[in-house]
């Protein structure tokens, strides 16, 4: 156990050492906290520090905010030694991020205690920061096995689908009736593994946060009529009676458009399994003020309430039996409700046995992004402005530096698409002054520029790493890309 | 087809089973069929036999889909012919690196023969409607 003592008076300093080793700890002692510092960034440098307050040049609560600041791992435990018994000066101390407090003249007992104290939270942070290690490695792993699993899996099912339909499809031969009839059913099922392993993909991809949602301006009336029109067909198939209501007009919202239709497609699929001839299903959108309500309701054969908890828990499958021997995955509820949450809302059913199931679900109305166009030329501006579909993002304009700044700190953009030559103050400038404005600090910042850009500074410009650079003339789709890119939510 | 030159299709993949049955498929419709079983052998046969549309793989040895299709789009010999990318890896993924690298369309391998057929004719046509 190595400690490191910080102590520009000599004498005090020889008592701690002597005190600490007499302990049986490895002493590193310095005299001023700048020496202190230099010893903390070494690479094997000690997790407990003894720092004097008052110290010429840098004193011991500058190295506290140093350590914090610039110093996350391995934890450091930090103890000032302060001759202030002023318990608000203390206060400082602690806030800027030291552990514990000593206060000259001080008890080595005493010190020495608080010693073991910080050894046993040095101890305790090791083990958390091995265990969250380990934890990353394990989710790393189980993420990578799952992909390559299903990947592996996917392979052989196209070989035995591409097979089983060439059969079906008489590409090598005729059949008969018999041969047909089990085909059919080796292909359903074959069409069941494959669902199994997308879904078992989704639900992990689910779970590790790793699905992003690329939101769009989407006309949820219009698509909801577009999914029931799909679904029309299987429907009176079935002698089922499938309508919608919708409210007048245009419903726009923001919204991952693929995964809206796959909650619908999965609710209404679920409802058409399990509605028997002469049913009807209901499909509802309602706005209310900050939500949209959606419900998927049939007249089928319903949930008992002591299943309704389980019903978005993985591979269940409530004994509601619908006569075809089609079975589910058991995986499509515990997606729908994860997307569901994705967009920021609930999803719940209202049920009774033998009379039919209601699933409802709300999404959050988020705002329309609003993207900041800044270049001197109005035809750039328009072409972007053109680009970007005035539909799907609120655009503002700036056509010069000055009025770009003065714009992002009134609008706080969600992005902001910038010129490099400005005619009143060149494009690092204005990222220079966003950039120190802390309201301004965390607007994206996509670079537009015909003329060739110096990487470097923006990079030096603080904390612009991340700046992508596109070049005129404007590629549409690279350009709408980066932008659906950063401003997503 | 109408009884005119059969479309040429380039198929590149290392599965010897899906080959076979992608073969049979495209043959069934009347289509000529040209095939590689690895990336270079299959961005050497786009440009010796300049075929009239590529069926790739991605995950193939000595040379990925993805990189063969890049390399065809930046051949200005090439470049008009359309690619198809088919995989059965973590699909969202592929298909954004085949959008980016210019693939003319991206199919995962379990989708129903009758989807990829249609792609392939909206492909091979689409020049003549224009």
């Amino acid at each position: 156990m190595r400690i490191l003592i910080a102590e520009d008076d000599r004498i005090t300093r020889q008592l701690l050492e002597k005190a600490l080793v007499k302990r049986g700890y490895e002493v590193v002692v310095t005299c001023d906290g700048n020496e202190a510092w230099d010893v903390l960034q070494c690479p094997d440098a000690p997790q407990l520090a003894i720092l004097d307050w008052m110290m010429p040049d840098m004193d011991g609560v500058e190295v506290c905010t140093k350590v914090r600041a610039e110093k996350k791992e391995p934890y450091t435990y930090l103890i000032l030694l302060t001759a202030k018994g002023n318990k608000e000066d203390i206060a400082v101390g602690l806030d800027t991020g030291a552990n514990d407090y000593v206060t000259k003249p001080f008890n080595l007992r005493e010190l020495q205690a608080r010693v073991k104290v910080g050894m046993r939270m040095v101890d305790l942070q090791n083990s958390l920061a091995d265990h969250v290690k380990k934890l990353q490695e394990l989710d790393r792993l189980k993420s990578d096995f799952i992909s390559i699993v299903s990947h592996e899996l996917r392979t052989p099912i196209a070989v035995m689908k591409g097979g089983v339909s060439l059969i079906l499809d008489g590409v090598v031969g005729e059949i008969t009736e018999n041969q047909r009839d089990l085909l059919t059913d080796t292909m359903d099922n074959i069409d069941r593994l494959t669902r199994l392993v997308t879904g078992l993909l989704d639900v992990s991809k689910i779970e590790a946060g790793k699905i992003n949602l690329r939101r769009r301006s989407t006309d949820l009336c219009a698509m909801v009529e577009n999914i029931a029109n799909h679904f029309d067909c299987e429907a009176r198939d079935k002698g089922i009676q499938l309508r919608t209501e919708l409210p007048d007009g245009v419903l726009k919202l923001f919204v991952d458009d693929d995964k809206i239709n796959q909650i619908f497609n999965n609710l209404i699929s679920n409802a058409i399994r399990f509605t028997r001839s002469g049913g009807e299903i209901v499909i509802c959108v309602e706005e209310k003020e900050d939500n949209v309500e959606c419900s998927v309701s049939d007249t089928g054969v319903g949930i008992a309430e002591k299943n309704i908890p389980k019903l978005f828990n993985k591979f269940v499958q409530i004994g509601r039996v619908d006569g075809s021997g089609y079975k589910g995955t058991g995986l499509g509820l515990v997606i729908v409700k994860g997307l569901v949450e994705m967009h920021g809302g609930k999803i719940w059913v209202e049920s009774e046995l033998g009379k039919g199931s209601t699933f409802r679900f709300t999404l959050k109305k988020v705002p329309f992004p609003s993207v900041l166009v800044v270049d001197d030329e109005k035809k750039i501006v328009d072409i972007v402005k053109r680009f970007l579909s005035v539909d799907d993002y609120l655009l503002l304009e700036a056509y010069g530096g000055i009025e770009a700044v003065k714009k992002a700190k009134m609008a706080h953009p969600s992005l902001i698409v910038l010129d490099m030559l400005l005619p009143d103050m060149d494009g690092y400038e204005v990222i220079e002054q966003l950039k120190r404005d802390e309201n301004t600090n965390d607007i994206p910042i996509l670079i537009l520029s015909g003329a060739k850009v110096d990487k470097e500074r923006i990079v030096q410009l603080n904390d612009c790493i991340n700046i992508p650079i596109l070049g005129k003339p404007i590629h549409p789709e690279e350009l709408l890309n980066n932008v659906q890119e950063m401003v997503n939510y | 087809m109408n009884g005119s030159i059969p479309k040429r299709i380039l198929i590149i993949e290392d599965n010897e089973a899906f080959l076979k049955i992608l073969k049979m498929r495209l043959e069934s419709r009347g289509y000529e069929t040209i095939l590689a079983r690895d990336g270079l052998e299959g961005l050497n046969a786009v440009r010796k036999e300049k075929p009239d549309l590529v069926i790739s793989d991605i995950m193939l040895p000595t040379m990925d889909g993805h990189k063969i299709c890049r390399l065809i789009k930046l051949d200005r010999n090439i470049r008009h012919i359309p690619v198809i990318m088919l995989s059965s890896r973590d699909l969202d993924k592929d298909a954004e690196i085949a959008k980016k690298g210019g693939a003319d369309a991206f199919i995962g391998k379990t989708i129903r023969a009758e989807v990829i057929m249609d792609v392939i004719t909206k492909l091979l046509y689409k020049d003549q409607r224009a």
